[in-house]
């Protein structure tokens, strides 16, 4: 068996099991199983010995209590499967006998992968993928000589490189094509959200500062026709607070009708609003984002909710990464109702009651009171994400408004809502995301855990008004390399993890259809497009030449098709030649031309194949090849 | 086009991955979904490309006799201008004749691949092309897909050459005196052998049985200088047995494929003694002629000799020296053609 054999074998165990390792959901005892790999690989390249059969039954049967008690204990029979291949793994580095066990090992690694891609949906998996994709194809083909006998007579490095390269591009294409569902119908999955803070029904007063200092990407964002700023991606709001907890009291979630793929929440017309497409990582809520206020959620869901807060919800996105597009219309004013519920204050707060009175004396109205105090809070305080616990009995925003004097968002927009509510100015809390990154690289907005952010609504003159008393904070920004590769990360997960059945339509629309259809408001007049119509022609034309040549060839034979050839050529070349041309006639015509050699020799090729008894031969054909190449690049004079 | 072991068990495993995949939505797993069909699907495709412009051509370097194994050059031709074929497997594709599988491991674009492989051809006869089965499993031994290509041969297959033959007559050619002694007949004391039932008393030679205590008689033979004449009866009567329907015979062509070797390897015995020997059937004849030349003439004329309805060549008479009369069974031997033949050899004795 030879070596690069066996090297492949172990490769692809090695592929699958660092796949469900980089998931980061085994349990660390299997991790120090997979290690095992090592050894009986290298001792299976070395020497080429496998483990006594007694070994390896035991071994396996031991596997086998162990998946079972796995199965049992944690309650997950698909983690226990995924700890149970590593083991098989693990005992096939020791066992590798036939052919028919390496190809376990590839059936195996197959699966990891599979596994593997329910546990993580990062582009590592994409890096493992493609080189698993080279690996197997390898395998295979190495396979397929070994077992017809005839490895060691071909040359393997260019089958498998057309074959990998043909493999890589056919698998897109099937990805492109194959209907599918982003729904999921039975069992739970299996991804890891991230843990966000801010997001919950119940918001313990400091949990921001958990995640401000956390790099992970939480949304990406493609803006059409709008350039993102310094934008506030709303989240959910806050309206009762007990003194260091938040909550949102609003319970009643009221499903939102969907015309085709988009939820309506207020009819619009497509000019006044801004299309956000959000590229939404899993996380551990089942809010979504987008700007305020938002007038309809395109998305591939069967329901959406929305709460009297505004607050947008998708059910059961907390499990995969999601791709919606949201239309709102930023600026447009938000109507809301005084309700006691926005004037909620804690007990003890006697202090704040005096101090928003003092910042406040100089406004006239509502809007100048909470403007006033909004300055005041920015110009008097620091931002700072290191906050000392506030001594006992102190509440964290006494201790901030009146000791400490430092703190982060959350400090700021619920100092501000109590000043505002002691004025007697209905307000809450809104937690979301604030501005983010432009990645150069792909054009789109990169939103981070660390942008997780707390500003205030108040409701002035009957409509919500957005104050945001935190001091702005300047944050070194990410490297290049940083923004390519999430450029790359993006691409990832906008064309693979969230390729959709919208974009299928998309692509079959344009590869399809050489026109572009308008949507019916326009009528039924149809928009002439070329650059839809032409990679169509391009492969009509293409057909229609192989398939006429083929025709001809079997229409004349191969030998009167070159003769043809031969007489096209050199009447490109300048010579006059009758119609239909005959072997005497060309001699005549070509008779003290530099080419007179090549075509005699050529007009005799073709009379011994054509009339005489002498078939073409696969020499026959390179030389008539030759020679037409000779006739067409040779001057015609010596 | 067909699924091998491993290929089930992958299509299998992909409707599996598939179910996965639209069960949970999951665009990764649609991603190793598409994987697999696309290992399907490329193996489906070049496999009916790797085997598409194939050609082959069947040459013999050697005579061929039937039921001998004869090492054949197998050219196996790829007239494709750009793609090379992989992996090829040569198994007969015709009853008619087995052979050792081949295997080419890569033809290039327009070249040649030359495999040479026993083949024993059943049965005598012209070959004009000699069907073989082209398989492979090319690329990934998931599918196997088998073609069936005739290469033009032009092979004639030369019936099976006895070894011994019994009942010949003995004959030298050393020198000029080219003569024969047949058994049974003359008076030349040839050999004492054992005596057997149905033998003439008067021949039993008493004084040799007495030696020793068996009964032996003389064996006489006759010397003849001759030419001889293979007499291959080839009607169709010669070879019919009782068992028809309506009382007509059953015809056995086995025994005639029998007397086709049996006139072939009585010629060459004769002319490897030396003799010229010519050969007469119902339509067919080959002069007098002597060498190993003379025997592949014989031999060209029994490879696609067949059975006629009556006797239309010339009878050999005694001065064209012996004849020797092969036929099928002694069901016939009072119709037989040639009633001048000095040994009759029955094929349905062999």
């Amino acid at each position: 068996m030879p070596q690069i054999y066996k090297l492949l074998t172990g490769l692809l165990a090695f592929t699958g099991t660092v796949s469900l390792l980089l998931s980061g959901e085994m349990n660390p005892a299997f991790s120090v199983v997979g290690m095992g790999l090592f050894p009986g690989y290298y001792q299976f390249l070395r020497s080429g010995l496998t483990a006594p059969k007694w070994t390896v039954s035991l071994l396996s049967f031991l596997t086998l209590i162990v998946f079972g008690f796995d199965a049992l204990v944690s309650r997950d029979l698909f983690l226990a499967v995924a700890h149970l291949t590593i083991a098989f793994q693990v005992i096939k580095a020791f066992d590798l006998r036939d052919p028919w066990d390496h190809l376990q090992v590839y059936f195996v690694s197959l699966l990891q992968l599979v596994i593997a891609s329910e546990l993580m949906s990062s582009l590592v998996f994409g890096g493992v993928f493609i080189v698993f994709i080279v690996l197997l194809v390898a395998a295979m083909v190495l396979s397929h000589f070994l077992t017809e006998g005839g490895y060691g007579m071909v040359k393997m490095v260019r089958p498998v490189t057309v074959i990998t390269v043909v493999t890589i591009c056919t698998t897109a294409l099937f990805f492109v094509l194959l209907p599918r569902t982003p729904y999921r119908f039975v069992g739970k999955s299996h991804f890891r959200s991230i843990r966000t803070a801010g997001f919950s029904e119940r918001v313990e007063f400091g949990s921001f500062g958990t995640v401000k200092l956390d790099p992970t990407v939480i949304m990406r964002i493609e803006m059409e026709g709008r350039r993102a700023g310094m934008d506030y991606w709303r989240g959910l709001t806050m309206d009762f607070f007990d003194g260091t907890t938040w909550r949102h009291s609003e319970r009643d979630r009221i499903p939102v009708s969907r015309k085709d793929d988009t939820f309506v929440i207020i009819p619009f017309r497509q000019e006044d609003v801004v299309a956000q497409k959000i590229f939404l990582e899993p996380i551990d809520s089942d809010v979504i984002f987008c700007l305020a206020p938002v007038k309809a959620i395109k998305a591939e869901s069967f329901r959406l909710f929305v709460d009297r807060e505004r607050a947008v919800f998708l059910p059961g996105k907390a499990s995969r990464k999601t791709v919606y597009t949201a239309y709102s219309s930023p600026g447009e004013k938000v109507p809301g109702i005084a309700e006691q519920r926005y004037l909620q204050l804690p007990g003890g707060i006697q202090k704040i009651r005096d101090l928003a009175g003092r910042i406040a004396s100089g406004g006239s109205d509502d809007r100048g009171r909470a403007s006033l105090i909004e300055e005041y809070l920015k110009k008097n305080y620091v931002y700072s994400l290191t906050v000392r616990r506030p001594p006992a009995r102190v509440g964290p925003i006494e201790d901030f408004l009146f000791t400490s004097r430092r703190g982060y968002c959350e400090h700021y927009a619920t100092s501000m809502v109590l000043l505002l509510r002691a004025l007697g100015i209905p307000a809450r809390i809104v937690n979301g995301f604030h501005g983010g990154e432009t990645n150069e690289f792909g054009n789109y907005l990169i939103v981070r855990q660390s942008d997780a952010h707390s500003w205030v609504e108040a409701l002035i003159g009957g409509y919500w008004v957005r104050f945001d008393p935190t001091p702005s904070a300047q944050a070194a920004g990410p490297s290049v390399s940083a923004l390519l590769l999430d450029s790359i990360t993006m691409a990832w997960s906008r064309y693979v993890v969230g390729f959709s059945a919208e974009d299928q339509r998309k692509i079959l629309r344009s590869v399809a259809l050489p026109v572009a259809l308008p949507s019916l408001r326009e009528g039924m007049r149809l928009k002439w497009n070329p650059y839809f119509f032409l990679p169509l022609l391009i492969f009509i034309l293409v057909v229609l030449f192989i398939r006429v040549r083929r025709r001809r060839a079997e229409r004349y034979g191969f030998a009167t098709v070159q003769f043809l050839k031969l007489v096209k050529v050199l009447r490109s070349r300048g010579f006059n030649m009758p119609s239909p041309a005959t072997g005497r006639d060309i001699r005549e015509r070509v008779a003290g031309s530099a080419l007179a050699g090549t075509v005699h020799e050529f007009i005799r090729l073709y009379e011994e194949n054509r009339f005489g008894s002498r078939e073409v031969t696969p020499q026959d054909r390179k030389r008539y090849a030759a020679m037409l190449r000779q006739i067409r690049t040779l001057p015609l004079h010596y | 086009m067909k699924a091998t072991g491993e290929g089930k068990r992958f299509i299998l495993a992909a409707c599996l991955i598939g179910l996965a995949a639209l069960n949970t939505g999951n665009n990764l797993i649609y991603l190793i979904l598409s994987l697999m069909l696309a290992f399907i699907v490329i193996s489906l495709a070049l496999l009916r490309l790797n085997l598409a412009g194939l050609a082959l051509r069947l040459s013999v370097p050697h005579p061929v006799f039937a039921g001998e194994a004869s090492l054949v050059s197998l050219s196996v031709i790829n007239s494709r201008e750009r793609l090379p074929a992989y992996s090829l497997r040569l198994a007969p594709g015709d009853a008619a004749f087995s052979a050792e599988p081949a295997y080419c491991g890569v033809i290039e674009p327009l070249s040649v691949s030359e495999v040479h492989p026993r083949v024993v051809f059943q049965r005598r006869g012209y070959f004009r092309e000699t069907a073989f089965v082209i398989d492979s499993g090319f690329p990934f031994l998931l599918f196997r897909r088998k073609i069936t290509a005739a290469a033009p041969s032009g092979i004639l297959v030369y019936p099976a050459l006895l070894e011994d033959i019994e009942r010949l007559p003995e004959g030298s050619a050393a020198g000029d005196g080219r003569d024969f002694r047949f058994m049974g007949r003359g008076d030349e004391l040839h050999s004492l052998r054992e005596y057997r039932y149905g033998d003439d008393l008067r021949r039993i030679h008493w004084k040799a049985s007495a030696k020793t205590r068996n009964l032996m008689v003389r064996e006489y033979a006759e010397h003849q200088s001759a030419r001889v004449s293979v007499v291959l009866d080839n009607r169709t009567d010669a070879y019919g047995v009782d068992g028809g329907g309506d009382g007509s015979p059953i015809i056995q062509d086995e025994t005639f494929e029998k007397a086709v070797s049996l006139a072939g390897s009585v010629a060459r015995h004769f002319l490897d003694a030396g003799f010229p020997v010519r050969l007469l059937s119902c339509r067919k004849t080959v002069p007098f002629g002597s060498g190993a030349e003379h025997l592949f003439t014989i031999l060209d004329v029994l490879a696609v000799v067949r059975k006629e309805d009556a006797w239309e060549g010339p009878e050999p008479s005694g001065r064209d020296g012996i004849s020797i009369l092969v036929t099928g069974s002694r069901r016939n031997a009072l119709s037989l053609p040639a009633g001048q033949g000095d040994t009759v050899l029955y094929a349905a004795d062999i």
